[in-house]
C-alpha cells in the first residue's frame, strides 16, 4: 500500500469556472446577483417588480434556474428583457458550468445587471460559487424565523438578506426581531432589507442596494 | 442532495489522478470536510457508494475527517471554536472575526495498492 498526496478541493472545477465567469462579468462591466431562497419565498415576484421599476434606467438580464418547467422564464420574458432558463432536471442547485453554458445565449454587452435566480433550496446552492458579485438570500414571513439556525451556511455566505411578504406579518407567527438576531449571530455583516414584493412597501431599499 | 454531485466530482478527480498510476487500485480516499461546508457526511458516503459501482474505483471507500469551525478575532486576536453558530468573538464580543477553519472540502490523499 502506498499513499498519494492530493490536497485538491472537491469543488475545484466549479470554482475555476466561477473565477472565469467573474472575469467575464467584470470585462463586460456587469453587476451580478445570485438570488437564493427556499421555494415560494417570492424570488420571481421580486424580480418582476425590480425589472418593472429599473428597466428604464438600467439594462437587466436574468438567468432562471428551475428543476422543471420554464414557467418563471416566461413570467420574466413578459417584461421584455433578455432571459434564459436553466432546467436542472432534478438537480438541486445551479453550478458554474450550467451558468457558463446559459449565458452564451445572452448578449452580455447589452446588459448592466444580471440576476441569477437559483433553484429554490437553502442548502445546496450555498456551496456553489457562480462568479456573482453578491449573494442575496430571500426569506418570507410565511416561513419560520429560525431559518438562519436551520440553514447557517446559506446565511453565512450571503451578503444581503431580504425579508419578503412583510404585508402578511399581522397574520403569521414570524418574529422579525428574533429572525434578525438569529441571522446576525451567524453573519454580523449581513445587510437586511424588509419589504413586500407584492405591495411594494420597503422595496426602495432593495432598488438602492441593487443600484449602489 | 448536492452530495451526489460531489461524489461524482470526487470520482472524476480521482480517476484523473489515477491515470498517473497505471495498474494501481485505489482502496481509500481521504477527505477533509469542514463543519460549515454544508455537507451531510452520511449522504456523501451513501452517494459515493452508489455512484462508484461499475467504475474502476469500485473497490474504494471514503475516509472522512471532519474539521471543526474555528475563528480568530481581528480585534483582540483570540482564537476560538465556533459553537452553536455564534460568530462573535467569545472574549471581546467583536463581530470582526476571521474564520480559520470549518469550510474545508478537500481530497487530501489516496491509499493505493
Amino acid at each position: 500500500m502506498s499513499v498519494v498526496t492530493v490536497e485538491r478541493k472537491i469543488l475545484q472545477k466549479n470554482d475555476e469556472i466561477a473565477a472565469e465567469l467573474r472575469q467575464l462579468f467584470k470585462k463586460n462591466n456587469l453587476k451580478t446577483f445570485n438570488l437564493l431562497s427556499s421555494p415560494g419565498s417570492g424570488k420571481t415576484t421580486l424580480l418582476e417588480r425590480t425589472i418593472d421599476h429599473l428597466k428604464e434606467r438600467i439594462r437587466i438580464g436574468v438567468v432562471e434556474g428551475d428543476v422543471q418547467t420554464d414557467n418563471d422564464a416566461q413570467r420574466i420574458a413578459a417584461h421584455d428583457i433578455p432571459v434564459v432558463q436553466i432546467i436542472t432536471n432534478g438537480g438541486c442547485h445551479l453550478d458554474a458550468p450550467l451558468v457558463r453554458d446559459a449565458i452564451t445565449r445572452l448578449d452580455l454587452t447589452a446588459i448592466d445587471i444580471l440576476f441569477i435566480e437559483n433553484v429554490g433550496n437553502l442548502v445546496c446552492p450555498a456551496s456553489y460559487d457562480l462568479g456573482e458579485d453578491k449573494k442575496v438570500v430571500i426569506v418570507s414571513t410565511t416561513e419560520g424565523d429560525d431559518k438562519p439556525l436551520k440553514y447557517p451556511k446559506m446565511f453565512r455566505v450571503a451578503n444581503a438578506c431580504i425579508l419578503n411578504k412583510m404585508d402578511l406579518l399581522p397574520y403569521v407567527d414570524f418574529d422579525p426581531v428574533s429572525f434578525r438576531k438569529n441571522a446576525q449571530k451567524i453573519n454580523p455583516e449581513l445587510i437586511f432589507i424588509d419589504l413586500s414584493a407584492k405591495t411594494g412597501d420597503g422595496i426602495g431599499a432593495w432598488f438602492e442596494y441593487v443600484m449602489s | 442532495m448536492h452530495e451526489m454531485s460531489m461524489a461524482r466530482d470526487i470520482i472524476g478527480t480521482v480517476t484523473e489522478i489515477m491515470k498517473e498510476h497505471p495498474g494501481k487500485k485505489v482502496t481509500k480516499i481521504h477527505l477533509k470536510i469542514g463543519e460549515m461546508a454544508g455537507v451531510v457526511v452520511d449522504s456523501l458516503l451513501f452517494s459515493y457508494q452508489v455512484s462508484v459501482e461499475d467504475t474502476p474505483l469500485s473497490s474504494s471507500t471514503l475516509e472522512i475527517e471532519t474539521v471543526e469551525t474555528t475563528a480568530q478575532c481581528k480585534n483582540c486576536g483570540s482564537l476560538f471554536k465556533i459553537e452553536e453558530l455564534d460568530f462573535f468573538c467569545h472574549k471581546c464580543s467583536s463581530p470582526d472575526i476571521e474564520v480559520k477553519s470549518g469550510n474545508e472540502l478537500y481530497i487530501t490523499n489516496l491509499e493505493i495498492e
